[in-house]
């Protein structure tokens, strides 16, 4: 449909579709369109003899006259197809979330500025827009701070770890040991990215199952909120009430607890242990979609949704602790002062004073420059025997106690470049060459060290950073500009083209690395991205693949002069990682960056409009004055931190209103009289009829074959382990070959569906 | 929760299967010649290769592989396999490029961006325990992305591959045998807690807009493949022993993973477990280094190596290694019965080795490697060595899918081009 209009569009100038002109604008197509994105970087592959060459998007040359106008034509023509999901061809595929792919990466950022201006784009070529106007008017979405889209946010591996150790009081490592989740952006935590895949849903209830025996083994009394000699059906619904509000972090509705006690009830009817029941109702919350996805949905307010009191609690808990709310925290939620600015902002204070916040910058950390794959990078033995996996644990332990210890004493983003102290183990100051003085070490053997007078001192001298970004057998000019370039001034660089010799050049001892590397910014294809990672690379020639100080490489002096280029505001030349560091200092790229990532990382989605609430968070600071703790307690001030928005037919989450109390009945095992008695628990009622679990329990001294005539209220549907007999209007219900016949205090279980007359 | 109810034999750490857990093949197995394919069975080893150190001699029906060639341990299987090359990728290149392309062809209006394995489990898959089953070694460390993940699922979903063969086998495996009231309890509890989400799901999913629905529709589907799980398999086969002491992340037991993973494939498709398995071995820009040979440089950096030095010999040594695993996975196929008792697995299946690139220096996906073993139940004739001459891969997909009874004219781009490689048959 959309296709079709997009070539009537293309075919005619001028054209209307309804009422929507679509004037043939070569100027705004230029301005909003083709000099911010097209021309920027589609050409450098979608170009004749380039690497995109063969694809059916091949731009004009930039010297072709005519140029802006024939790529109108080209993307117009493209303009109306979508991808498999229905996303727009011009979107899907330079942001790389096409299904098959996209040559050249990801280059455009999801609802960055790019991104708005291509919908835009699309949107007027098909006829949906509202309007013709083509200029993404990112102004005035930053200037109303407007919120993400509402959202459900799967726990990250690392998240679930940490729930369930809170939860249950067991540690767990199959969080770690689940299935990798798609990166985006070098984090692990994007919202749309965290799904439950069939693997996944495996291992989940792997993992639930094996958890819920282990907690109930172990921790049963501290788990209970009551006795259950003192009534089992109500202690049970205490603890559905008390664990459930804890699991899901909110209250249940009393309709929920109804579901949780129909399973404890079947369990605790065939195994005949409250606790069996117990132990099964853990195991299904561990894989409900209450506890494994983050609720951020709200409550309609208006046109737009915010967030209730017990999502704030799980937003600040697992953004600053990275794990479940505190019972504390629920208490608070429940008062309603997390949604008071004014009480906020104390709580706020308070977990941030609170020792577990100090994970949170190493967390981010870890993930902003890779060191995550620290441990993983391969390393040549014969070229590097120190590199033992123990002093790769070191130089991610000096990052974590550096970042964090900074974070916690209102350290800046220049502290992070330049402070003169660190934590190193005895080992690392061996390998580093600096002096070590004996004092007292922490339970891993690191102390705080002055490196005033030596050439270590701040992030980007640190081991972990360099010895992540080299090669296998040499430092890698390419590795550390590439990580500088992308992740401390956010300017994404496309792969490679191919048809190109890539290959690492070969160590040669009559070159110096930084000889051997210069040699293909001569090429001309190379030039223009290794213009822009080189130089800075080579600012960190003094440190060797394993992040040893070094003033010569091989026979060859060091050479570290750097320079950064194409920049939008750090462009400067300057000698070794001092000078690096004092450039990007000074400038603002780097603010913005680290304001940015925070916000990706932080609110797990990079809505355009959430860019301009980090901008405003770095321009309240002069350059490189942010505090690192502006990061995660910046983004509590902007909109978002409370607001989403959301399409007119959505709705607020189902649990605001709590219903009926749930009334647990009467015990399993207590009550009773007569022979057999049947216990009908209906489970899921629709109105036009109902589900229900089922049981008989013999009541009597002896053996009873059980068949009892019962009206249901309509006819049976379907039913499992028992059979039904019309009689009239009542159903005889019968037990199947294997519970037909129950011992004495035996219970038979099972379940049926009913259409109601 | 009392789910350990069956010892099984662990076998010695190292985890290769070493028993054969079937009969084996008898001399009376009789061939099949149906004229199609049953199951489908993908092989992957990543970074491209060098075609001039990769190809065959001869052409035809009178080709070798050369002594000293990336192939030269597949000498000897020559009768058992069809080699194709000269088939380009459509309209992609380089690592990510290739690697998004090599099972998909892009996508079309017949396969909507499914991966191979995918769209034929799709229609293959429904009655079996798993509808398909991905097994991985080592593809995970960097987490899932377009480098790290061939094969895809409705909407563009990632399929994970399981990357630790213990694991792998609990799902194969896990809760069919021992079928006593217990494990029907143990199930019909499972199901009532999948239908306490599924309730759960559903209340959630109207209240929600449609990106954040099509994640719930991907967590149904999940709670779906779960559900098959629940039913029971009777009793095609026994299986000896589950995979034990293996570390699922370590580089250095890479021989030992893969071993397990071919030997769990192999189990899957010969006790009708699932009729389409994948095994990805490592991914695009591999960084695995083949320390078991020796071998301290990533695979990917090797794949670059320029001519003359010593990377490509070691590369080289590489990829000799890769083949002798596809060859042990190709003489297992045929050592094994077909579980329907008509000739071997491998007579049955249709075993293919593919790559995400062609010249690993080029980073081009061009004249890209595909090695096919079996006969496919009769749809191919083995035994030959073909040069396409620079044509879509498209053609090899969907000659794939019509040995395995599939009526599909295209796969995935129908601009790549239509209808079958017929030179295949």
């Amino acid at each position: 449909m959309r296709w079709s209009l997009a070539l009537i569009c293309a075919a005619m100038v001028g054209c209307a579709v309804g009422n929507k002109p679509c004037p043939d604008d070569l100027e705004s197509f230029e301005a909003a369109v083709h000099t911010p994105v097209f021309a920027k970087d589609c050409v450098l592959c979608h170009v004749e003899g380039g690497a995109a060459g063969s694809t059916r998007m091949v731009l004009a040359p930039s010297d072709a006259p005519d140029r802006v106008e024939r790529d109108l034509a080209t993307v117009r023509a493209l303009a109306g197809e979508v991808d498999p999901n229905g996303l727009p061809l011009l979107l899907s595929k330079p942001s790389g979330q096409h299904p098959a792919g996209h040559g050249g990466g990801r280059i455009v950022q999801v609802q960055g500025e790019q991104w708005v201006a291509l919908e835009e784009f699309v949107g007027w070529s098909t006829g949906s827009a509202d309007d013709c106007d083509l200029d993404p008017d990112l102004d005035a979405i930053c200037a109303d701070g407007a919120p993400g889209p509402r959202v459900l946010r799967r726990l990250t591996r690392a998240q679930y770890d940490n729930s369930v150790r809170d939860l249950l009081g067991v540690p767990s490592s199959y969080g770690a040991s689940f299935a990798a989740d798609l990166r985006v952006d070098g984090f692990d935590n994007d919202a749309a990215a965290l799904i439950v895949s069939p693997l996944l849903a495996d291992q989940l209830r792997v993992a639930a199952e094996s958890l819920a025996s282990d907690a109930v083994d172990s921790r049963l009394d501290e788990l209970l909120p009551c006795e259950p000699r003192d009534g089992e059906a109500t202690c049970a619904a205490d603890f559905i009430e008390t664990f459930g509000r804890r699991a899901f972090r909110r209250p249940l509705t009393g309709e929920e607890v109804g579901r949780y006690h129909a399973l404890w009830r079947a369990v605790r009817s065939q195994d005949g242990r409250f606790e069996d029941g117990v132990e099964w109702v853990i195991s299904s919350m561990l894989q409900s979609p209450h506890f494994l996805y983050r609720s951020e949905l709200g409550a309609r307010q208006g046109e737009g949704f915010v967030l209730t009191d017990y999502e704030i609690a799980t937003e600040l808990s697992y953004l600053l602790w990275n794990t479940t709310p505190s019972d504390a925290l629920l208490d608070r939620a429940a008062r309603g002062e997390l949604s008071e600015r004014d009480t906020v902002e104390a709580v706020i204070v308070e977990m941030w004073d609170d020792e577990r916040s100090l994970a949170v910058l190493p967390g981010f950390v870890d993930q902003w420059l890779h060191l995550d794959q620290l441990a993983l990078v391969t390393r040549d033995p014969d070229v590097y025997p120190e590199l033992t996996r123990a002093l790769r644990g070191q130089m991610k332990g000096e990052v974590d106690r550096f970042v964090a210890a900074l974070a916690a004493e209102g350290g800046t983003l220049e502290d992070l470049l330049v402070d003169k102290r660190s934590f190193l183990t005895r080992e690392l100051a061996d390998h580093y060459g600096v002096s070590w003085e004996p004092g007292p070490v922490d339970l891993e053997g690191f102390r705080e060290i002055d490196l005033t007078g030596s050439p270590y001192g701040g992030l980007l001298t640190q081991g972990a950073l360099m010895t992540t970004h080299a090669t296998p057998t040499s430092s890698s000019p390419i590795h550390r500009g590439v990580v500088v370039r992308e992740r401390l001034l956010c300017d994404d660089l496309p792969p490679p083209p191919p048809n190109l010799d890539t290959s690492p050049p070969p160590v040669d001892p009559s070159l110096s690395t930084r000889e051997r590397f210069a040699q293909h910014t001569e090429l001309a294809e190379c030039a223009d991205c290794h213009d822009r990672i080189d130089g800075i690379g080579f600012a960190f020639e003094a440190f060797d693949g394993i992040g040893r100080y070094r003033t010569m490489d091989g026979q060859h002096p060091v050479d570290d002069m750097g320079e950064i280029k194409q920049s939008p505001s750090s462009d400067a030349t300057f000698q070794g990682v001092d000078g690096l560091a004092g450039a990007l200092l000074g400038g603002d790229d780097l603010q913005r960056c680290y304001a940015r990532l925070w916000v990706r990382y932080g609110f797990g989605q990079d809505h355009g409009a959430l860019t301009c609430a980090a901008d405003d968070v770095a321009a309240g600071h002069d350059q490189g004055q942010l505090p690192l703790a502006e990061g995660p307690l910046g983004l509590l001030r902007t909109r978002h931190f409370t607001e989403r928005t959301g399409e007119p037919g959505e709705a607020s989450v189902g649990w605001l209103k709590p219903g009926e109390r749930f009334d647990p009945g009467e015990d399993p095992d207590g009550g009773g009289g007569g022979d057999v008695e049947l216990t009908i628990e209906i489970n899921n009622d629709w109105g036009g009829g109902y589900c229900a679990d089922a049981t008989v329990d013999n009541r009597s001294d002896g053996s009873v074959t059980w068949s009892i005539l019962h009206d249901v209220g309509g006819n049976i549907s379907s039913i499992w382990n028992a059979k039904a007999t019309a009689e009239g209007s009542m159903v005889r219900l019968e037990g199947d070959d294997w519970n037909a016949t129950l011992a004495p205090n035996e219970v038979a279980s099972f379940g049926f569906c009913v259409d109601r007359r | 929760m009392n789910t350990t109810r069956r010892k099984f034999l662990a076998t010695a750490a190292g985890g290769v299967l070493a028993a054969p857990f079937v009969r084996l093949l008898g001399p009376t197995a009789a061939e099949a010649a149906s004229g199609q394919a049953k199951r489908l069975l993908i092989f992957f080893s990543p970074n491209g290769t060098i075609p001039r150190l990769w190809k065959p001699t001869g052409s035809g029906g009178s080709y070798r592989f050369g002594d000293g060639s990336m192939l030269e341990p597949l000498q000897g299987l020559e009768d058992d396999l069809l080699v194709v090359g000269g088939l380009d990728f459509y309209q992609a290149t380089n690592h990510e490029g290739g690697m998004g392309a090599m099972l998909t062809n892009g996508t079309g209006p017949e396969t909507s961006g499914l991966s191979l394995d995918q769209y034929v489990a799709a229609q293959l898959g429904a009655g079996t325990r798993l509808p398909s089953l991905e097994l991985g070694v080592l593809t995970s460390a960097w987490g899932g992305g377009v480098q790290t993940r061939m094969s895809y699922g409705t909407g563009g979903v990632l399929m994970t591959p399981d990357d630790d063969p213990k694991n792998a086998f609990t799902r194969m495996f896990g809760d069919i045998a021992g079928g006593e009231e217990g494990v029907q309890r143990l199930f019909a509890r499972r199901q009532s807690v999948l239908d306490l989400h599924r309730d759960e799901l559903r209340d959630l999913h109207g209240r929600i807009g449609a990106a954040e629905q099509r994640k719930l529709d991907t967590h149904l589907d999940s709670l779906r493949a779960l559900e098959k799980q629940l039913e029971p398999l009777g009793d095609v086969c026994e299986p000896l022993g589950a995979p034990t002491g293996l570390d699922s992340r370590a580089n250095d037991q890479a021989p030992d993973l893969l071993a397990a993973q071919i030997e769990l494939a192999v189990q899957a498709l010969a006790c009708d477990l699932t009729r389409v398995a994948s095994i990805q071995f490592s991914h695009t820009v591999s960084p695995t280094s083949f320390t078991w040979l020796g071998i301290s440089e990533g695979h990917h950096s090797l794949s670059h190596a320029a001519d003359g030095t010593a990377g490509v010999a070691d590369f080289v040594k590489c990829e000799q290694w890769c083949a002798a695993q596809f060859a042990a996975l190709v003489q297992r196929m045929k050592d094994t019965p077909d579980p329907d008792g008509e000739g071997s697995l491998l007579d049955n299946t249709v075993v293919v080795w593919t790559k995400e690139m062609g010249d690993s220096r080029a980073h081009v996906c061009t004249d890209v490697p595909f090695i096919i073993a079996g006969n496919g139940g009769g749809a191919f004739r083995t035994g030959r060595y073909l040069d396409m001459g620079g044509i879509s891969h498209a053609h090899l997909l969907v000659s794939i899918c019509q040995a395995l009874g599939l009526s599909n004219d295209t796969f995935g781009n129908p601009d790549a081009g239509r209808g079958p490689l017929s030179e295949l048959a």
